[in-house]
């Protein structure tokens, strides 16, 4: 048996629970006896990688700012590799978040710095191609490589955005492995990380502080600001004034440590509204507020990067849960057509056991023998780029009786085609790195011991809702963004189109899909419309 | 036992056809509604049927008096029975001890507290038709008391509802073997029987 990587963590110190002793402005909402009534210049809905970002811009340019985050607070002390914790702790419910119809689960965080916290790191400027259908369909302006292209350096030096130095762990080495033998092209990933152990813990929430996520970076730097941080705190309803025409209000529970309201409401005022809880509780408490929507377009084109896995087997030890996720990917299946049919990206995911044993699907003697050739397994993920055809019309954000989001989403016969094209083209890749046996996250296959037998085996699937696995860990859309009044709610600069003070800086005002793994699309659009936002706001005061 | 290809458009092989025309003819049409629609058939049945059962006690599973104590936020008796006969045949691990079992079923219970409503209400809607015998067998399950099934009646159910050509079984199924799968996986005590060498040791750093 293969020995740990590393045997010990400690010596870390933690910057934000140091940050709170010098005193940070953070407030704990679970622990609140009284309702109360806050202001602010800004308030931002959502801590991750749209909010987090907002509010350092926002701080910075002296603007009084309450974030208001419905997760716990969590900190490297706090990050101990335990994915029973880390997925109760950090994750929508608990890691159990699905669609309507169950044929879809989906990895969101939940915490102060949202998903930014749990992420593998990747971090890609959204795609040339994906930049030029934007503006050609939605008719988004000032979004163009050229435009782009200062926000996302930005970024990238702000959290210390690399391709990745080191060598690739085993289980991504796999896949350039596999692509050089077939000729396919393949690149390293760009990461957000600075002094990376190369533990392979980026899921359960960085240990060492080495993630750029916007806990380590953009919170603490807008906290230094005077901004304050109210955690447990959920926003439920967006309060406008009589003409419809500006939020005047927000609305908010605090929640316990099990998400539950504790009957304890804040009201916070301020002059603008910063909407980045992410694109279903965006959308969702958009509908929650009956936000003026004449077209009826709030909480629709919801996207996800559907994700279809394949695993593979190796006689040497893959170790496939240490070291750095996410470090190879391929965009050779991605962008053979853009509008055509379905492209997708092929990356790695970390198999780590709890999430493993959810992918390796079914129960019983099998699934426990799959489960004890764990460090010998490898997988292989394809995103589909889903939103580019008209086939793709995406999903839809609805409200359950307490206001919760359902998240419906089909999987139809366009995806199906991609994700069977990406099973066959994953277990190709894998052969041909020298996998032993092949099996993809389908419940009708078995482990293949050749590419032929596995390949025959795939044309005969069925593709049909909870027969193959499907995954998501990217959420957008639902509050598209561009000129098109037909499609979208949202302008080019991030403010809602009926509303005078309400913005979105978050991955729901993607017209589609990325095509990329969504973080630093986020960040590079939100630190643009953020720092256009701040300009504006402090002209207004002059 | 060999796996059966599903295919939308022919029926699952002939030992499954029985109970899934049984639950056609009710209604629990392939429907992109998953456990509503089961829950709808489910709730209507369970309101004419409780009032039945209620003084007779059939829906009333019988429970050991340790169950009972456990503290939990969203299972109940009934779930927790459920869970506990599904276990053993999921995981393939007979003879799972008393402590085991108690500390999945919180784990469970946990798992399931945090869902969003609607979640929620699916898992809740699956349970109330797992509690009841009548219902049960209407959705090929087993129709004795789920600590009375047998290894191999659980095995048949769990095939019948992976196989099924209706979207919401399937669901079901997944759903069922997910969430177990998760919380024991999870465990400690899993990673050395997978070869797991676990995560480095976390010191936190006093602050």
């Amino acid at each position: 048996m293969t020995v740990r990587n590393f045997s010990e963590i400690r010596g870390i110190s933690d910057p934000v629970l140091e940050g709170i002793n010098q005193g940070w402005r953070t407030l704990d909402a679970s622990q609140l006896t009284q309702s109360q009534t806050l202001s602010a210049d800004v308030v931002i809905i959502g801590s991750g990688a749209g909010g987090g970002t907002s509010a350092e811009v926002l701080a910075k340019a002296g603007l009084k700012v309450i974030l208001i985050e419905a997760g716990p607070l969590k900190t490297s002390n706090d990050f101990d590799m335990d994915e029973r914790k880390a997925y109760k702790n950090l994750y929508q419910e608990h890691a159990g978040r699905m669609n309507k119809n169950g044929s879809l689960s989906i990895l969101q965080g939940r915490c102060v710095g949202g998903t930014t916290v749990v992420n593998w790191t990747s971090s890609f400027r959204t795609p040339e191609q994906t930049l030029a259908h934007w503006q050609s369909t939605y008719q988004l302006e000032g979004c163009s490589v050229n435009d782009m292209a200062p926000w996302f350096e930005k970024m990238e030096k702000r959290l210390n955005i690399n391709p990745w130095p080191v060598p690739a762990n085993e289980n991504n080495a796999i896949l350039s492995r596999g692509a050089d033998t077939l000729g396919i092209p393949w690149k390293v990933i760009p990461r957000n990380v600075l002094g990376c152990w190369n533990l392979g813990f980026c899921g359960t929430g960085c240990p060492t502080n080495a993630k750029q996520s916007m806990l380590v970076t953009t919170i603490p730097e807008a906290l230094k600001h005077g901004s304050q941080l109210i955690y447990n705190a959920s926003a439920e309803q967006l309060i406008f004034d009589d003409k419809q025409q500006k939020v005047t209000a927000i609305k908010v529970d605090a929640l316990d440590d099990s998400h539950k309201k504790t009957g304890i409401e804040l009201t916070i005022k301020a002059t603008s509204v910063v909407l980045a809880a992410g694109g279903i509780n965006s959308p969702a408490l958009m509908l929650r507020s009956k936000a003026p929507d004449p077209e009826n377009l709030v909480g629709k084109r919801t996207f996800l990067h559907p994700v279809a896995f394949s695993f593979a087997k190796f006689d040497e030890e893959v170790n496939p849960y240490y070291g750095a996720p996410q470090s190879v990917y391929s965009d050779h299946y991605q962008w053979q057509s853009v509008t055509g049919k379905v492209g997708y990206k092929l990356e790695v995911p970390p198999l780590h056991p709890s999430l493993t044993s959810a992918l390796l699907l079914g129960h019983g003697p099998e699934h426990v023998k799959d489960m004890q050739s764990l460090p010998n397994l490898s997988a292989m993920i394809a995103l589909m780029r889903d939103g580019f055809n008209n086939e793709s019309i995406g999903g839809s954000i609805e409200l359950a009786e307490d206001g919760s989001p359902i998240i419906d989403y089909e999987i139809n016969d366009y995806l199906w085609q991609g994700i069977k094209d990406a099973h066959l083209k994953m277990a190709e890749l894998q052969f041909a790195a020298g996998a032993k046996a092949v099996k993809l996250a389908h419940i009708d296959s078995l482990w293949y011991s050749s590419w032929s037998s596995c390949k025959t085996a795939i044309e005969a699937f069925a593709y049909i809702s909870c027969r193959p696995l499907v995954g998501s860990a990217h959420v957008m859309g639902g509050l598209a963004m561009g000129e098109d009044l037909s499609s979208c709610v949202v302008n080019s600069q991030g403010r809602y189109h009926y509303l005078d003070n309400l913005y979105v800086f978050d991955g729901s005002v993607f017209p589609t899909s990325i095509g990329a793994n969504p973080q630093l699309s986020i960040y590079g659009m939100a630190c643009k419309n953020a720092s256009l936002l701040a300009q504006t706001l402090k002209q207004q005061t002059l | 036992m060999p796996k059966l290809k599903v295919k939308t458009d022919t029926l699952t092989p002939q030992r499954h056809e029985s109970s899934d025309q049984y639950t056609s003819f009710l209604g629990l049409k392939h429907s992109r509604r998953g456990f509503l629609q089961l829950g709808l058939v489910a709730s209507t049945s369970l309101a004419l049927a409780s009032n039945i059962a209620k003084a007779s006690e059939l829906i009333k599973p019988a429970t050991s008096n340790t169950q009972s104590a456990i503290p939990y936020r969203f299972l109940d008796n009934a779930s927790a029975e459920f869970f506990s006969a599904l276990l053993p045949v999921v995981l393939a691990k007979e003879n799972l001890d008393k402590s085991t079992i108690k500390s999945m079923l919180l784990a469970l219970d946990s798992l399931i507290f945090h869902f969003n409503a609607f979640n929620q209400k699916q898992m809740m809607q699956l349970f109330e038709v797992m509690a009841f015998a009548p219902l049960r067998l209407v959705a090929g399950a087993p129709w004795t008391s789920w600590p009375q099934a047998t290894p191999a009646a659980i095995q048949a159910f769990l095939e019948d509802w992976r196989d099924s050509r209706f979207e919401l079984k399937r669901m079901g199924y997944l759903s069922i073997c997910k969430v177990i799968n998760l919380c024991w996986y999870a465990r400690v005590e899993s990673y050395s029987r997978i070869g797991y060498p676990g995560p480095p040791t976390h010191i936190p750093a006093p602050v």
